[in-house]
């Protein structure tokens, strides 16, 4: 049965205010928790600071201080530069993502609930049987470890993933496909950003997996697998990634199915020739909190090459080319032409 | 033969008559003849000597849409048609006996023009035969060192294509 949960905010319009009165109704059928609003700032169990405005940023690091168990959400235009432990919902105000922070604040509510009540360790639940060990990673909120994490470190494996309702999803990792009874993409989605706490993982081998998924058709894992990651990255590099890594694409994600974002494709096509995140903003104007977002998404569909600074060979960032303004300007007018 | 285009290549019945079809502002002037070969019981008619479509930009500027003939034997239109040549969409069949060779071949014979543009690559028909998937064509790519775009379309898409044309042009704008 889902949870309510109460959230407040602070600083925020009143149109969007009203916008997220609105939105909370959309999680009415969620099946883990479902939001209300209440006016009662000190009772809410999250709470939403405008923190683009002066009052709002210094609430926000007065709250984040006094470390209560409130989960604090930043309303923003600029993912980055916020204390961890804060999530952050991008401005302007969308039910897509507003609906991915609850997600987030009701795991982690849910989950120190949980810690409270049980006396073992938060990994309790994980399953001793097979190989397939967790790995932290960086989830933008605490070091939390997500099933996502364990599906990245296992790339090559079958695993038999049981989360807390008992429902069993088998991710065949090196085919990038899963087979499931009766959850929908969206269900994968949310196992695979929910705390690996909460799951039971087990290796399984290839005869098991025949005889498991008889009467089951395989699905592509690629995008749930894509919207998780993008969906929990929140702008911090998962774990293995860099700040002042070398990156490289070994192969081409298939952005025709994962979303047809125009900033996914320039970064995929920079990408392909390599080089540092902080290139890859200045190419691309966008934000860092972005790019690090683009390369965790590659890095779950295992299409990333890494060179660490650590490496024998020095990282190197190709020196941006002068662009030839003649033919740019003839791209444009193609597109344009083409309503492109 | 110095115009401004893009070219459409892949094997014979791949889709690329019927994908020029789908943006040029004209049905493309196409140089068919009927099939005498083993290809008469796949398609009726086959293109010979390339498909030509058209795009006219608010500057009056003429883009071209070239389609080569598809069969290897007119290997010696490819050369003359990629002079002036902006990018390359390769489309591949998956219904035919071995799409992944296929598309090597085209890889191969267009590798200078390849080297001095950038290519894209549409696999076709996809939903009649499922295999190759795109993570087979992705990993015989990066068998071969390579790391280039390859999507499941469907030629008559209008969306499809221009998908297609919009990746090559992201790729030709960063390069």
């Amino acid at each position: 049965m889902a949870q309510k949960l109460q959230l407040s905010a602070s600083q925020l319009s009143r149109s969007n205010l009203l916008t997220l009165e609105i939105f909370l109704d959309l999680t009415k059928k969620d099946e883990t928790a479902t939001w209300e609003y209440t006016d009662n700032v000190k009772a809410a169990a999250a709470l939403i600071i405008d923190a683009d405005t002066d009052l709002g940023r210094r609430e926000l690091a007065q709250l984040v201080l006094q470390g209560g168990r409130q989960v604090l959400i930043a309303f923003s235009g600029d993912r980055t530069g916020f204390p961890g432990g804060v999530l952050v919902l991008p401005r302007p105000l969308r039910s897509a993502e507003l609906l991915s922070v609850l997600r987030q604040a009701s795991e982690k509510i849910l989950n120190a609930f949980q810690e409270k009540e049980e006396t073992g360790s938060p990994q309790g639940a994980l399953s001793s049987e097979g190989s397939a060990k967790p790995s932290s990673v960086a989830d933008g909120s605490e070091s939390s470890r997500r099933v996502i994490a364990i599906l990245c470190a296992n790339q090559s494996k079958i695993l038999k993933v049981t989360d807390r309702l008992s429902r069993v999803v088998i991710f065949e990792m090196e085919r990038r496909r899963y087979y499931t009874a009766g959850l929908s993409q969206m269900d994968v989605e949310d196992l695979i950003a929910s705390p690996a706490g909460s799951s039971r993982f087990e290796e399984i081998g290839s005869s098991q997996l025949l005889s498991e998924t008889q009467n089951l058709k395989p699905q592509d894992l690629e995008p749930p697998l894509w919207t998780a990651a993008l969906a929990v990255s929140n702008g911090k590099l998962f774990e293995g990634l860099s700040s002042t890594g070398f990156y490289r694409l070994n192969r081409w994600p298939d952005l025709k199915k994962l979303g047809q974002d125009p900033l996914h494709l320039k970064l995929t096509a920079l990408l392909r020739r390599g080089g540092a995140i902080d290139y890859f903003v200045d190419f691309t104007k966008g934000s860092a909190g972005d790019v690090i977002d683009f390369l965790n998404a590659c890095r779950a569909l295992n299409c990333l090459e890494i060179q660490t600074q650590q490496a024998a060979t020095p990282v190197q960032t190709p020196e941006p080319q002068k662009p030839n303004t003649g033919k740019l300007s003839l791209f444009s007018r193609i597109r344009s032409r083409l309503g492109i | 033969m110095k115009q401004i285009k893009f070219i459409f290549t892949g094997p014979p019945g791949a889709g690329k008559t019927t994908a020029i079809a789908a943006i040029s502002e004209f049905p493309p002037v196409s140089t068919d003849v009927f099939s005498t070969d083993g290809l008469a019981a796949v398609k009726e008619k086959t293109t010979v000597a390339m498909d030509f479509g058209q795009i006219t930009l608010d500057n009056g500027q003429k883009i071209g849409l070239y389609g080569t003939p598809g069969q290897q034997r007119f290997k010696f239109m490819w050369d003359i048609l990629v002079q002036g040549g902006l990018g390359l969409i390769v489309l591949v069949d998956n219904r035919r006996a071995d799409p992944l060779k296929d598309l090597g071949i085209y890889l191969d014979n267009f590798a200078e023009f390849i080297k001095s543009t950038d290519v894209v690559i549409g696999v076709t028909c996809s939903d009649l035969k499922e295999t190759p998937s795109i993570d087979d064509y992705q990993n015989y790519l990066q068998a071969r060192n390579q790391v280039f775009p390859v999507f499941a379309i469907d030629a008559r898409n209008k969306a499809d294509v221009l998908f297609l044309l919009d990746t090559l042009l992201t790729c030709l704008e960063i390069s």
